[in-house]
């Protein structure tokens, strides 16, 4: 991925060293025309990964928070430049291009914070030894898991329910 | 015209979604706290839940549905059973509620603990509980109002005395660990 990232980055700065005009190409009239949705769809991606994080209890490290949020700014900013500014207002005001300047600045700000932000400070120094509470945490989390799985079925009212036959007593 | 009124609003409704998703949660909050003080082992901590457990489940006794057939077909005294009936029903709801909010914790603590070890698994695996048993509680919350329908409360009856069962293993676990 480094690969990939890097070998982007240094193959549009070879583009603009030698003055290629993009905007005659190709992949760009395909980026313009499809730009706008991949950015609907990039704030529609990041936007289920915080609401999946949240569902799940899942916590990542601050690092990745911030380039997420990064990435949710910048989508959400660029959905309202392409589809709100830009189709309104030929020529963006005062007010307008100072909003449009700052929805530039705001997500990069973040993924700048993510190079610098630190962890929380780790409890493991206070508590070394607790191997055996996160095993107790894990099986008794199964357990609910297992019961709740048992329950859910029966609590719906209408299902029938079996006929108990009176049983005949075996006189002995 | 309309296409950008669609949008903008999409726009605004997944706004307004991430930012509920990165409310903070208080009670990460108060754990993180609680263990970082030192006062309080993680062992100590579990205790507490364990003790919390017992109490929520004692709730499950009052979900039997006898007593509202006894009063509707026996007694015949139809007001009452529905007064009842519809007391049971909130009554589920905060049950299934306080249910929710154990399990929480519970896997708040294991996050809090696991974040300083590469557990990737345990992790994964919590993570497939958690949404899971979050989905079933709902689920469970979402067919409640049938019950004004047909009462059909018991198998919470049961569920609780599992719970309790469950309760009381895990505290004579800690107990035997003390010794």
């Amino acid at each position: 991925m480094d690969v990939l990232f890097y070998g982007i980055i240094i193959l549009i700065m070879l583009l603009y060293l030698f003055s290629f005009n993009i905007s005659s190409s190709f992949f760009y009239n395909i980026g313009i025309h499809f730009g706008e949705w991949a950015f609907l769809l990039m704030a529609t991606i990041s936007t289920l990964i915080l609401i999946c994080m949240k569902i799940c209890g899942i916590r990542v490290e601050r690092t990745y928070l911030f380039i997420l949020l990064g990435f949710l700014i910048y989508s959400l900013t660029q959905c309202l430049n392409f589809f709100l500014l830009s189709k309104h207002y030929e020529v963006l005001s005062q007010y307008w291009a100072a909003i449009y300047k700052f929805s530039y600045l705001l997500p990069l700000s973040f993924w700048l914070i993510a190079a610098f932000v630190r962890e929380e400070e780790s409890i493991s120094y206070k508590h070394p030894v607790y191997v055996d509470v996160k095993d107790d945490l894990v099986t008794r989390m199964e357990t609910l898991d297992q019961l709740s799985a048992n329950i859910l079925g029966k609590l719906f009212p209408f299902w029938s329910r079996p006929k108990t036959r009176p049983q005949s007593v075996d006189n002995e | 015209m309309i296409e950008t009124i669609i949008i903008v609003a999409v726009v605004f409704i997944l706004a307004l979604l991430s930012a509920l998703a990165l409310r903070g949660r208080r009670d990460l909050r108060d754990i993180r706290q609680t263990l970082a003080d030192a006062q309080v082992t993680p062992e100590q901590l579990l205790e507490t839940f364990t003790e919390h457990l017992a109490t929520i489940h004692h709730l499950s006794a009052l979900f039997r549905d006898d007593d509202y057939h006894w009063l509707r077909h026996e007694v015949h005294l139809p007001g009452a059973a529905r007064t009842l009936k519809r007391r049971r029903i909130h009554l589920a709801r905060a049950y299934l509620k306080l249910m929710l909010a154990d399990f929480n914790r519970l896997s708040t603590l294991h996050h809090v603990l696991a974040l300083e070890t590469a557990a990737q698994a345990s992790r994964d695996q919590v993570a497939a509980m958690t949404l899971r048993f979050k989905f079933r509680i709902r689920l469970a919350g979402l067919l409640l109002p049938l019950n004004y329908i047909r009462l059909n409360l018991s198998p919470l009856a049961d569920l609780g005395r599992s719970f309790d069962a469950l309760a009381l293993r895990l505290t004579r676990q800690l107990e035997l660990r003390r010794q």
